[in-house]
């Protein structure tokens, strides 16, 4: 009994003495912190895992940053952040640091879509002015990421959606070119599952995630819709949407796609053209760069790329994607971010950026480059999209669009309500964030 | 000398307080100040910020908003199915484990509170990962099993059916909440007397028979504390949804919690998201308190 009360009050002292030394201790960091502050300044970076990878012949992109900026700035260190991988697990983390005022990253990676809801919160410091290297990109990239007339980021990355088709299959089939409209891909399939009756004709992500979003976007425009009506309201419920929404219900329900893809992601979904078992597949740009790698791909040579097929009467688009790196408008060193970003504008990044990663880029003469059209040789695939390239649906709270388009798109797909009914209540919903 | 009693009772009281200290500053700075702090968030209008000095009072706009919207009772429906769901295969799987790991030959029984024990170490994130693997319609081996048994012509479609999705949340959330439950029960187990059970035996009564006249009367108090647990944690399920469905297909596997999510983190409504959070938070609130109320008084440890 007595060695009980010892031992509780033992315990006692420990968890106090604990929770004053983890006080203690992140005082004595944070003074730390402070007295540094004077000699050196710090930047952290906040990005996924994906700028300390490499894909091609260029320097991993965040030790090529620190390089440039130690050369350039040596009292600015450049630290990185780790952010989780996909896009809304990165988003709401700087949701959260903004809201709190947060500084624990002084730049951070702004996706294309959340220009507009970033822009109209504050989220990100306006840079028009402030970067001298700003001037060298093509005015295109620079609007992606244009709020109000603010500049709030600078690209470093860009991406296009498209239609990923074998050539091989198609030509044996007596086809030259890729398929321009819907019914010519219609006739493509049932022309090639004749000679070979057990290719999967259509592969696409129709899994609940921002990626539906982006190929119902493609698909409404191939089927004449559009985001916006002349009024300049959402037009989510117009008849070519409705047929759009109908189209992609009947690429299941005709055994043109396999039911698994109400399920897919990106990478579930073109896992079947990467393993040489489908004719088509919707996907963005990445698959470009390693789709002629024999060791990762079973389609090396025998691939190509085009803009997705429309109706005549519908419109061939690609719908945009990409990152850029924003200043947080609440870092402690804004004027140390400043200098570290126009380091990542510079000639030199936005070149490795390029060899490292791959297309695309929009420093001004960059794919002129000798150096980076050898290690881009399909760079001009890419190029071929951009005149198609739009952007996602106008919102200024689009995550919460983009929520409401996955949950009712997707309701419509695995068939729990009809095309119509789910498109009208996108387009009511839509018109309540307005 | 009663002085001195006196001044030692009142150590004593004082030193207990004492004990209790650490407990109420975590209790208080992770549980009950995040819940003043959303109750008065749930009063104001606040997108894109937390300010609430500087934002609009709005009274229970909030409130009106989130009870008078279809994803609410959406929600709510599907948290109540599922909860009713897990809540019965947990405890019942879970005294069925607990039952073989008290029951089996000295020699396996180690072994089965150790397979009992492996679901409650993993976590629910990465467990959600191993599932939505094993439920994949291309490769999982779920899907394979039930057409190598000649159960389905071909492996179903788990997480893209809003019925099978819902099996599959619902299993995949048991598969870790029956051991948690079985734990609980294993103490109660061990606290039903043997000479009861060989009493009812000498006087003819089957397995069966003793399991429901013998054991289930002697562990009511611990199957109503489990109960309880497992109720309240299916009530605020997340994780597991979050990893195996993301709520899908379309909105049909949204519980409460991960619509608040969304309110909260992708939509940065954090005023409407206060009110939903303060809403679930009554409502299992209430729940729990009635839930005590009927079963627990019955025992003879609530005084």
């Amino acid at each position: 009994m007595k060695n009980n009360k010892v031992m509780i009050t033992l315990l006692y002292f420990v968890s106090v003495l604990v929770l004053f030394s983890f006080s203690g201790c992140s005082q004595s960091e944070s003074a730390a912190a402070d007295s540094d502050s004077n000699q050196d300044e710090t930047v952290t970076i906040g990005y996924n895992r994906f700028l300390t990878q490499a894909f091609g012949p260029g320097e991993v992109p965040f030790d090529f940053i620190q390089a440039q900026v130690k050369a350039t700035h040596p009292n600015i260190q450049v630290e990185l952040n780790i952010m989780p991988d996909d896009t809304a697990g990165m988003r709401n983390a700087i949701a959260v640091w903004m809201n709190g005022r947060d500084g624990t990253v002084d730049i951070y990676g702004m996706d294309t879509p959340w220009v507009t809801e970033f822009g109209s919160a504050g989220w990100a410091v306006p840079l028009n002015g402030e970067l001298p290297e700003a001037e060298n990109f093509v005015q295109p990239g620079l609007e992606t990421f244009t709020y109000d007339g603010r500049l709030l980021a600078i690209p470093f990355w860009g991406s296009v959606t498209g239609l990923y088709y074998r050539k091989d299959l198609l030509s044996e089939a007596g086809f030259d070119e890729p398929p321009a409209t819907i019914e010519e891909m219609r006739e493509m399939i049932s022309t090639v599952r004749e000679q070979k009756p057990g290719i999967t004709p259509f592969v696409w992500p129709g899994g609940k995630n921002e990626v539906l979003v982006m190929l119902f976007s493609d698909f409404l425009h191939a089927f004449g819709g559009s985001y916006l009506d002349e009024k300049g309201q959402y037009a989510f419920n117009s008849p070519e949407a409705v047929e759009a929404l109908e189209f992609m219900r009947s690429l299941l329900e005709e055994g043109l796609s396999p039911e698994e893809v109400k399920t897919w992601n990106q990478q579930e979904a073109y896992r079947l053209f990467v393993e040489g078992q489908a004719l088509f597949a919707w996907s963005n740009n990445d698959l470009v760069l390693w789709l002629d790698d024999q060791e990762r791909s079973q389609v090396a040579g025998k691939w190509g790329f085009a803009p997705s097929p429309a109706r005549p009467e519908g419109r061939r688009v690609s719908i945009t994607g990409g990152f850029g790196f924003a200043v947080n408008p609440y870092s402690d060193v804004p004027e140390a971010a400043l200098k570290v970003m126009n380091v990542i504008a510079g000639r030199e990044t936005q070149k490795n950026f390029a060899l490292a990663w791959g297309p695309i880029q929009y420093y001004r003469g960059l794919y002129k480059d000798p150096e980076v059209q050898q290690a881009n040789p399909k760079a001009e695939r890419i190029n071929a999209l951009l005149p198609y390239a739009i952007s996602r649906p106008p919102a200024v709270r689009y995550s919460q669009l983009s929520s409401i388009l996955q949950q009712e798109l997707h309701s419509a797909l695995t068939g729990q309500q009809s095309s119509l009914v789910a498109l009208e209540a996108v387009n009511r919903r839509a018109e309540g964030l307005q | 000398m009663r002085q001195s009693r006196l001044r030692q009772g009142k150590t004593y009281r004082n030193r207990d307080w004492g004990f209790l200290i650490p407990a109420f500053l975590c209790l208080g700075v992770f549980y009950y100040y995040p819940f003043i702090q959303s109750a008065l968030y749930s009063f104001f209008r606040l997108e894109y910020t937390t300010d609430w000095l500087h934002a609009p009072f709005v009274g229970v706009q909030n409130y009106v908003a989130v009870l008078g919207s279809y994803e609410f009772w959406h929600s709510l429906r599907f948290t109540a199915l599922f909860t009713l769901g897990a809540v019965a295969l947990d405890l019942s799987l879970g005294m069925l484990l607990a039952l073989s790991a008290y029951w089996i030959h000295p020699f396996f029984k180690t072994l089965l509170r150790i397979i009992i024990i492996i679901p409650w170490a993993i976590p629910r994130v990465i467990q959600a990962s191993i599932w939505r693997w094993m439920f994949n319609s291309d490769v999982g081996i779920v899907g394979t099993l039930l057409v190598r048994l000649g159960l389905a012509e071909s492996p179903p479609l788990f997480l893209g059916e809003p019925a099978l999705a819902l099996m599959s949340v619902v299993m995949a959330y048991v598969w870790k909440g029956a051991s948690i439950s079985a734990v609980f029960l294993m103490a109660g187990l061990a606290s039903v007397p043997r000479e009861l059970q060989e009493a009812s035996r000498i006087d003819g009564a089957g397995g069966l028979r003793r399991f429901f006249s013998v054991t289930v009367p002697v562990m009511a108090p611990t199957i109503v504390i489990a109960g309880l647990f497992r109720t309240r944690d299916a009530l605020r399920v997340f994780d597991v949804i979050i990893g195996l469905t993301g709520g899908g297909p379309g909105m049909a596997t949204e519980s409460l919690s991960t619509y608040a999510y969304r309110i909260y983190f992708d939509f940065n409504n954090y005023g409407i998201g206060s009110a939903y959070a303060v809403i679930i938070f009554i409502g299992v609130a209430v729940l729990s308190g009635l839930y005590i109320k009927r079963f627990l008084e019955r025992f003879e440890f609530v005084k």
